[in-house]
C-alpha cells in the first residue's frame, strides 16, 4: 500500500488530506440531514451533485490551467444514457418507440445502468480527449465549447432516441442525501489524490510554465488526457446522480447553465485546490438560496420587503465580478485547507519559539 | 498571513451566519382562514414571457376584494421563482407544499413543471400549469397535472378546420427541434387534423429558430410544384414575423397558419406588409365586451401591466381554482383536485366556454382565430373544433 501510493508520488498527507476533505463533505450532509426541512434537503442533494461536477472540473481546469467549457457534455451524456436504459418499458412503448438498436425493450437495474452509463461516457471522453488534447491553450477551450455544442445539437435531434427537446422524464428517482454526499465524497478523494500525485504535480507544473515542463520531461498532452478522461469520469458520475436525483431530464438541462453555474463555483473558491471546488459550491448554494429567501418578499426586522424577482442571478454576477476583481486566485487560492492548516500551525509554533527566544535574551 | 487568513475565516463566518439566517427563516405563517395557492413560477430565464405572476395576483386580489371563497375566506398567493430549471422546480414546489399551499400554478414546460407535479401528486394537490398547451405534461402527471389553456392538438385542428372551410386543399409543414414539443409536434396535429378533414400534406421542411433568415425555406416553397395552398409553423416571434416578411419580398401570397406562438404585438411591425399572410390559432382575443378585456380593463386600473396573454391565462388559472373551490365546497387538496375533474362548460377569462370533464386534464376551449388584416390584428370567429388531433401520449409515471 506505502509503496503504491509511493509510487504514485503521494505521502500520507495527500490521503490525509483527502479523508479530511470527504469527511466534511459528509458532515455537511449529516447537518443538513438532522436539521433541515424537506424543501432544504432538495437544496443539498442539488449541491452536492453541483459539486461532484465541480470536482470533475477541477480535475481538468484546476490542474491543467486551461478553461474548460465543455465538461456538462460528459454529464449530459451519461444522463441520458442512464435515463434511457432505466426507463420503465410501458414509458419506452409510447415515448420512444422507435428507439434505434433495440432500446425501446431494454429495462436493467439501476445500479449496472449507472456503471454502463458512467463507462460509456467516460470512453467518449477518453476518444474526445485523444483530438481535444492535441490543442493547446485557447484553440482547445474552443474546442472543448465545440464538443459541448455537438452533443448538445445531438441529444436535441436524435428524437427517437432521447425524445429531443421535450423532456424525458419518468426516471425512477434513486438518489437520495446519503448516496450523494457519499459519492461526493469519494470524489473528493479521487480528485484530490489525483491533484497531490506524480502526475497531477507535473500537470500542474505544466500549467505554470508547458515549455519548461516539457522540457524537464513531462509528457503534457498524455497528462491532459488522463486528466480528461478522469475528470469525465467524475462528471458521468455527476450525470447519473441528476438523473436520478430529479427523474425529468432535457438537454437544457447539460447546457450553458450548468457550465457556468459550475465554473463560477470553481473560480469563486479557488480552482488550484480541491478545497477551493468544495468552498465555492457551498458558497454560491447558501448565497442563492439566501437571494431566493429574499426575492420571496420576506418580513426582516418588522418590515416586509418588496418581492423583487432575478435577485439571484444578480447576485453570482456580481460575486463573480467582486472575486475576479479582488481574488483573482478564489477564495482557497492554491492550498489546500489541510495545507493551510498545516502551515499556519507551523507559522505560529516558529512565532512563538521566537518570542521566547526574545523573551529569554532579555 | 495571520491577516489573510482573519479575513478569510470572517468571510467564512459571514457566508455561513448569511446562510444559517436564510434557512431559519421560512416564509411567515398564515392567517388559519386564507386558502394558500402556490405559484412555482418562471418569473425570470428564458420561460419568463410565458408565465405571469401579476395576472394571477390580479385576479386573487380581484376574487378578494369580491368577498373571497366559501363564503369569506381569503385566497392567498405565494409566487417563487424557479427560474426554467427542472431541479429548483421541485425543490420550490416542495416549499410551497410545506408553506400550506392546497394547490399550485406552474411554469409552461413540461420539463420544468413534472418534477415540481410528482412531489404534489404525493399528496393530492393539483398543479395547473398557466402558460403550457403541452398535453404531455397531464399525461404525465395525470391524477394531479391540468393545463389551463387549450392544447397544442387542439388549436392546431381549429386552425385546421377553418383552413378546410376557406377551402384550402394542400398545406405544407415547417418543422423544428428547437422549441421544444411545441414547434415538433404541433405540425404533426395540424397535418392529422386536416387529412382528417379532408385536406392533404404535401410535405414538411425544417427550420432552426434564431436563423433570421428564411430564404431557404421560402425559395424551395416558391419551386415547388405543385405550390400548395397554405403553409403551417407552430411560429414564435420574431422568427414567424421575419418569415411572413421574406414571404411576401418572394411574391408568395400565401396564406401563413400558426397557432399562440405569434400572438405578440410584434408581429405587425417585423412582419410588415407580409403580416397581412398571417393567420393563427389563439387563447382568446381582447374584443369589446370580452371577458378578457374586462379583465385586463379591471387589473390596469388597480395598476397593473398587462404584458400579453399569459396575463389573462394565469388570471384565468385562478378563476378555475375559485370555481373548484366552490363546487367541492372544501379548500382540501383532494376535494379540489376531484372538482376541476368535473368542471364543465364554465366561464373563464379568455374563453366563454371551458370543460376539464373527462378530458384528462387538457381543457376543452373556445379559442379564437386571429388574423392581421389590413396591418391590425383582427378576430377572424370564434371556434370550438369538432375533430381534435390525438395528442394523447401515455407516458404516465406515477398511478
Amino acid at each position: 500500500m506505502t509503496a503504491l501510493l509511493s509510487q504514485l508520488g503521494l505521502g500520507r498527507q495527500s490521503l490525509f488530506g483527502s479523508l479530511m476533505l470527504a469527511a466534511l463533505v459528509v458532515l455537511i450532509g449529516l447537518i443538513v440531514m438532522a436539521v433541515a426541512e424537506k424543501a432544504q434537503i432538495r437544496v443539498a442533494n442539488v449541491f452536492f451533485v453541483n459539486l461532484i461536477l465541480v470536482f470533475g472540473l477541477q480535475i481538468t481546469m484546476g490542474n491543467s490551467n486551461v478553461a474548460n467549457l465543455g465538461h456538462i457534455t460528459f454529464t449530459g451524456v451519461a444522463a441520458y444514457v442512464v435515463g434511457i436504459l432505466v426507463l420503465p418499458l410501458a414509458i419506452k412503448a409510447t415515448g420512444i418507440p422507435n428507439a434505434p438498436f433495440g432500446l425501446a425493450e431494454v429495462l436493467i437495474h439501476f445500479v449496472p445502468a449507472a456503471m454502463i452509463a458512467v463507462v460509456f461516457s467516460t470512453a467518449l471522453a477518453f476518444i474526445t480527449g485523444l483530438v481535444l488534447t492535441r490543442q493547446t491553450g485557447i484553440a482547445y477551450t474552443i474546442a472543448t465549447l465545440a464538443l459541448l455544442v455537438i452533443v448538445h445539437t445531438v441529444l436535441t435531434n436524435w428524437v427517437d432516441l432521447t425524445r429531443g427537446p421535450i423532456a424525458m422524464y419518468g426516471i425512477p428517482i434513486r438518489a437520495n442525501t446519503v448516496s450523494l454526499m457519499l459519492i461526493a465524497g469519494a470524489c473528493a478523494i479521487v480528485a484530490r489524490l489525483f491533484r497531490d500525485s506524480r502526475w497531477g504535480l507535473q500537470l500542474r507544473a505544466s500549467g505554470e510554465d508547458v515549455l519548461g515542463a516539457e522540457a524537464s520531461g513531462v509528457s503534457v498532452r498524455t497528462l491532459r488526457l488522463v486528466a480528461w478522461t478522469l475528470s469525465g469520469f467524475v462528471l458521468s458520475i455527476g450525470g447519473v446522480m441528476y438523473a436520478y436525483m430529479v427523474g425529468t431530464i432535457n438537454p437544457k438541462s447539460f447546457y450553458f447553465d450548468a457550465v457556468f453555474l459550475t465554473l463560477a463555483m470553481l473560480i469563486l473558491g479557488g480552482m488550484r485546490s480541491v478545497s477551493g471546488a468544495v468552498v465555492g459550491a457551498v458558497i454560491v448554494t447558501l448565497g442563492t438560496e439566501l437571494m431566493r429567501w429574499l426575492e420571496g418578499a420576506p418580513v426582516i426586522f418588522g418590515g416586509k420587503m418588496p418581492q423583487i424577482f432575478g435577485l439571484t442571478g444578480f447576485f453570482l454576477g456580481v460575486v463573480i465580478v467582486l472575486f475576479m476583481a479582488l481574488r483573482p486566485d478564489g477564495l482557497v487560492g492554491d492550498e489546500e485547507l489541510d495545507e493551510m492548516a498545516r502551515r499556519l500551525w507551523r507559522e505560529r509554533r516558529t512565532k512563538g519559539a521566537k518570542e521566547q527566544a526574545q523573551e529569554s535574551e532579555t | 498571513m495571520g491577516k489573510e487568513l482573519k479575513s478569510w475565516l470572517y468571510r467564512c463566518t459571514a457566508a455561513v451566519a448569511l446562510g444559517a439566517f436564510s434557512f431559519g427563516a421560512t416564509g411567515a405563517a398564515s392567517a388559519a382562514d386564507d386558502i394558500t395557492i402556490g405559484y412555482y413560477v418562471a418569473a425570470t430565464g428564458e420561460l419568463a414571457p410565458y408565465d405571469s405572476e401579476p395576472g394571477a395576483r390580479c385576479m386573487v386580489d380581484i376574487i378578494n376584494d369580491k368577498g373571497g371563497v366559501l363564503g369569506g375566506k381569503k385566497l392567498k398567493l405565494i409566487a417563487k421563482d424557479m427560474k426554467g430549471d427542472p431541479a429548483l422546480s421541485a425543490t420550490v414546489a416542495q416549499e410551497l407544499i410545506d408553506e400550506g399551499a392546497v394547490v399550485l400554478l406552474g411554469p409552461p414546460t413540461d420539463t420544468t413543471l413534472i418534477p415540481g407535479g410528482q412531489i404534489a401528486a404525493q399528496s393530492q394537490i393539483p398543479v395547473l400549469s398557466v402558460g403550457s398547451t403541452q398535453v404531455q405534461w397531464p399525461a404525465a402527471v395525470p391524477e394531479v397535472g391540468y393545463l389551463v389553456p387549450y392544447g397544442d392538438n387542439a388549436s392546431a385542428s381549429a386552425v385546421a378546420e377553418w383552413a378546410i372551410a376557406q377551402g384550402y386543399k394542400t398545406a405544407y409543414l415547417l418543422v423544428s427541434h428547437d422549441i421544444g414539443s411545441y414547434s415538433l409536434v404541433t405540425p404533426q396535429y395540424f397535418g392529422d387534423a386536416f387529412e382528417h378533414l379532408g385536406g392533404k400534406v404535401l410535405g414538411q421542411l425544417n427550420w432552426n429558430f434564431g436563423t433570421n433568415d428564411y430564404s431557404p425555406q421560402v425559395t424551395e416553397i416558391k419551386n415547388l410544384n405543385p405550390r400548395p395552398d397554405v403553409v403551417f409553423a407552430a411560429w414564435i416571434m420574431p422568427d414567424g414575423g421575419v418569415f411572413a416578411r421574406q414571404m411576401k419580398a418572394a411574391g408568395l401570397d400565401m396564406p401563413i397558419l400558426g397557432t399562440d406562438g405569434l400572438d405578440d404585438p410584434s408581429l405587425i411591425e417585423v412582419g410588415g406588409e407580409g403580416a397581412n399572410l398571417v393567420t393563427f390559432g389563439t387563447h382568446g382575443f381582447d374584443s369589446e365586451g370580452s371577458t378578457l378585456k374586462s379583465f385586463y380593463d379591471e387589473c390596469k386600473k388597480r395598476d397593473f401591466t398587462v404584458q400579453n396573454i399569459f396575463f389573462g391565462l394565469a388570471g384565468e388559472a385562478v378563476e378555475v381554482i375559485r370555481l373548484a373551490i366552490e363546487k367541492a365546497g372544501s379548500a382540501e387538496p383532494a376535494a379540489i383536485n376531484a372538482a376541476i375533474k368535473e368542471l364543465e362548460n364554465v366561464k373563464g377569462v379568455t374563453t366563454d366556454s371551458m370543460t376539464f370533464k373527462d378530458r384528462g386534464g387538457v381543457p376543452l376551449k373556445e379559442l379564437a382565430i386571429v388574423g392581421v388584416r389590413d396591418g391590425k390584428p383582427t378576430l377572424i370567429q370564434r371556434i370550438l373544433p369538432k375533430y381534435v388531433a390525438d395528442g394523447a401520449t401515455k407516458w404516465a409515471v406515477t398511478k
